[in-house]
């Protein structure tokens, strides 16, 4: 009967601790979700190994603290009502009193009839509740959080991350202090006003733009040099896309109220002009996709003076080009109103093939998707107004917009732009394209 | 077969042959039938008319003891309870027991003797011994004084002293029957026959479960329980309430633990139990300490019912003092 008493009596006690472990896993990932919400919010890009961590801390706070004997047999006789029979059970199981004996036969009897399952069923610590609220809590804070953000002027939430630009800048300079002490010198004082923000982003991207043409000029650039150089144009880039979003933000709400008529305007004229430049009509199985157009057209977009930059405005000329490309460059393509479509290793949105066709529109078809600043978003390549798609484009395609009509079900808006935003550039024929257009560029 | 049926059987006949005679007070017949199984004497407090010395009568029926019942009066000496030496016919001094000598004493009105007379009571009670003239006569056992007094008619009477309160395991009182007790009573004493309780339990059955009742285990958390109930009734002791701070002059003495935990046993075997638990210990809290308890001034004054006290102390005073951890 005693040995009975023990072995139920350790059943209960690993039930007991295997519920203890539960809690604390429970407990511990409730904790770590907060880490996982955080990383969602702020983009930290943590792993899921963490993930193994609650288990591991739940098994050794399970073994470190382990619940007495005294206590299960408390819980065990107030979960289940008994009298505090096991209690004194486990206190006078080994006295030889014969009444001893009946009080053991009598709690083994009252356990037998219970289920295991019914000893301490399974309740969570209250504490588990509480530590609950606090993701919630840390979740809602950072909805609010984000939504102030928002609300605010974005600019204003990126200038340190000009001013690392800069610090960055600072010490590429020290990088080429001997290879090239005088762009390191001009780089130097660069960095040090873009620290202080002490210079506007045009004059940045300007001053940038020259100096890698300069660094790209050089024939005998060391690897060092060309190495600081892809960091400096990877900075241009930055800067030129925070520019657009700047632009963008503040002045899209206006256009899309008053549908600025002048500026669209010289917008439609430029890339008009900028297409038709761009675009030769033999341009090869490639050019139909309309890649050249659709990287103005993202700038474009993002940016709604994007026409001036693209060549019809002289009095804008000096303005680095948004794609990157030498200044030279960007200015005789502005010029002759081509796109300033940049050879790259990875496509961005938009594409970079070269294109051709005509369009009413560089906007494209007003969308029902809004951006964060609650502005319309356009189909790029898609004119603007009902009835038939008013698009000239050459060459073959996988998905070409010039087929989506034809796609029976298809829902257009969506699937013009899907295409056009993620087509790749085929590692083979990049050597093709950038001869062509190099040739291109010899020939004028 | 085993102990505890034999107890629960000998318990509940005793109960159920008083009850033959006595209507309700339920809790009262079992109360006494627990300080009988715990060797305690009973003070029953109530009214006139509400059965007192009915219910010692009927126990003392019950029970094959020897039985005498002194009534208590201003006049009553020490030596009319105790007994006296008396020259004899040889010329000799011979002891003459007084009522005292038997087994179930019913000291009827205990309050209207003096001091000096209850004091005579003081020693049978506790060493169930009677010294005269430096002579030390030993009571047989089991003996059992049940006192009783009334609350109200108080001119002309003597409140018993703290010491001789303290002797007394239990103090019971009786209220007043409802309607339904009152019918039965009237059917049950109106009648021809009268019913009679029968003669159950002999001294030496007695004795028998008294050792019985002391074998019966209580484990450490319930015994600290108890302490803690008494350690409550006294005003400077960290358990106890703002009640007992503010009214109480004295709380319950060691006589008060041990009646508990005995009490409590009893009750345990009463419940088919081997163990004492907490509710044991609360069943007879009670009538354990309500008579321990002795009001200050102010207590007095207000007219506090220890009663009230005891339970603010049940309330406050928690079965564990350290709740097991929950995993």
């Amino acid at each position: 009967m005693r040995l009975e008493l023990t072995k139920t009596f350790f059943k209960i006690k690993w039930k007991i601790r295997f519920i203890s472990f539960i809690n604390w896993l429970i407990e511990f990932y409730i904790y770590f979700s907060i880490i996982y919400i955080i990383d969602y919010f702020f983009r930290l890009n943590i792993g899921f190994n963490y993930l193994f961590i609650p288990p591991v801390l739940a098994l050794i706070l399970s073994i470190l603290k382990p619940i007495k004997d005294r206590d299960i047999a408390l819980i065990v006789d107030k979960d289940l009502n008994l009298k505090e029979r096991v209690i004194t059970t486990l206190e006078f199981q080994h006295s030889e009193n014969p009444l001893i004996s009946n009080l053991i036969a009598d709690t083994m009897e009252k356990l037998k009839g219970i289920n295991l399952r019914n000893v301490y069923p399974f309740k969570f610590r209250k504490r588990l509740l509480y530590a609950g609220i606090i993701p919630v809590l840390v979740l809602f804070s950072l909805f609010i959080y984000q939504s102030i953000q928002f609300s605010k002027n974005v600019s204003v939430v990126e200038e340190p991350v000009i001013s690392e630009k800069g610090r960055e800048i600072v010490s590429l300079a020290q990088q080429l202090k001997f290879e090239r002490p005088e762009i390191a010198k001009r780089l130097e004082s660069l960095g040090k006003k873009m620290e202080e923000k002490k210079i506007s982003q045009k004059e940045t991207m300007s001053t940038l733009d020259k100096i890698t043409k300069e660094i790209d000029k050089e024939p005998n650039s060391s690897s060092n040099a060309k190495s600081v150089n892809s960091e400096l144009k990877k900075i241009l880039e930055l800067t030129t896309s925070k520019l657009a979003m700047d632009n963008n933000s503040s002045r899209a709400p206006q256009e899309t109220s008053s549908q600025g008529k002048e500026s669209s305007e010289s917008k439609e004229k430029g890339n008009e002009k900028g297409d038709k430049g761009s675009m030769p009509k033999d341009s090869g199985p490639n050019s139909g996709t309309d890649n050249s157009s659709g990287t103005m057209d993202k700038n474009n977009m993002s940016n709604p003076d994007g026409g001036e930059n693209t060549g019809t405005s002289q009095e804008k000329i000096s303005e680095p080009p948004l794609q990157g490309g030498s200044t030279e460059k960007s200015i005789g393509a502005k010029e002759r109103g081509e796109g300033t479509g940049k050879e790259e290793d990875t496509v961005r949105e938009g594409g970079s093939l070269p294109g051709k066709g005509e369009r009413e529109n560089k906007l494209g078809e007003e969308t029902e998707r809004k951006d964060v600043q609650g502005i319309p978003q356009f189909v790029p390549g898609i004119p603007k107004g009902e009835g038939d798609i008013k698009m000239k484009i050459k060459g073959l395609g996988k998905i070409t917009p010039s087929n989506i009509s034809e796609m029976g079900g298809a829902k257009p808006k969506k699937s013009f732009e899907d295409p056009l935003a993620k087509e790749p550039i085929p590692p083979e024929y990049r050597d093709t394209i950038r001869l062509y257009f190099e040739k291109l560029e010899g020939e004028r | 077969m085993n102990g505890n049926d034999d107890f629960r059987i000998a318990f509940n006949r005793a109960k159920l042959e008083v009850s033959k005679v006595i209507v309700g007070y339920e809790d009262i017949i079992e109360q006494v039938i627990i300080a009988l199984f715990s060797g305690g004497h009973i003070l029953l407090e109530g009214l006139p008319g509400l059965g007192k010395t009915l219910m010692v009568k009927t126990l003392a029926d019950t029970l094959d003891f020897t039985f005498s019942r002194i009534q208590f009066t201003p006049d009553l000496m020490p030596s009319d309870i105790i007994g006296t030496n008396i020259m004899g016919q040889d010329r000799s001094f011979h002891f003459q027991p007084g009522p005292i000598f038997a087994q179930i004493v019913l000291a009827d009105e205990i309050n209207r003797a003096t001091p000096k007379t209850q004091s005579a009571l003081l020693e049978a009670m506790q060493e169930h011994t009677v010294t005269v003239s430096g002579t030390t006569h030993r009571l047989k056992e089991p003996f059992f004084v049940m006192a009783t007094q009334n609350p109200i008619e108080m001119e002309g009477t003597y409140p018993l002293p703290e010491a001789q309160l303290d002797r007394f395991f239990f103090k019971l009182k009786l209220n007043f029957p409802g309607k339904q007790e009152l019918t039965n009573i009237i059917d049950r004493t109106t009648n021809p026959i009268i019913p009679k309780a029968e003669k159950i339990l002999n001294g030496e059955a007695i004795e028998v479960k008294k050792l019985e009742v002391r074998e019966v285990p209580v484990a450490t958390p319930v015994k600290d329980y108890a302490v803690r109930l008494v350690l409550a009734t006294h005003p400077d002791s960290e358990y106890s309430t703002s009640l007992i701070k503010r009214y109480v002059r004295y709380g319950a003495s060691p006589r008060g633990v041990q009646s508990l935990i005995l009490g409590a046993k009893v009750k345990a075997l009463v419940e088919g139990r081997f163990n004492v638990s907490f509710s044991d210990i609360k069943y007879v809290t009670k009538p354990t300490l309500r008579h321990r308890i002795i009001l200050n001034f102010e207590g007095e004054a207000e007219g506090i019912n220890t009663d009230e006290l005891i339970d603010s102390i049940l309330e406050e005073v928690p079965g564990l003092e350290n709740e097991p951890v929950k995993p």
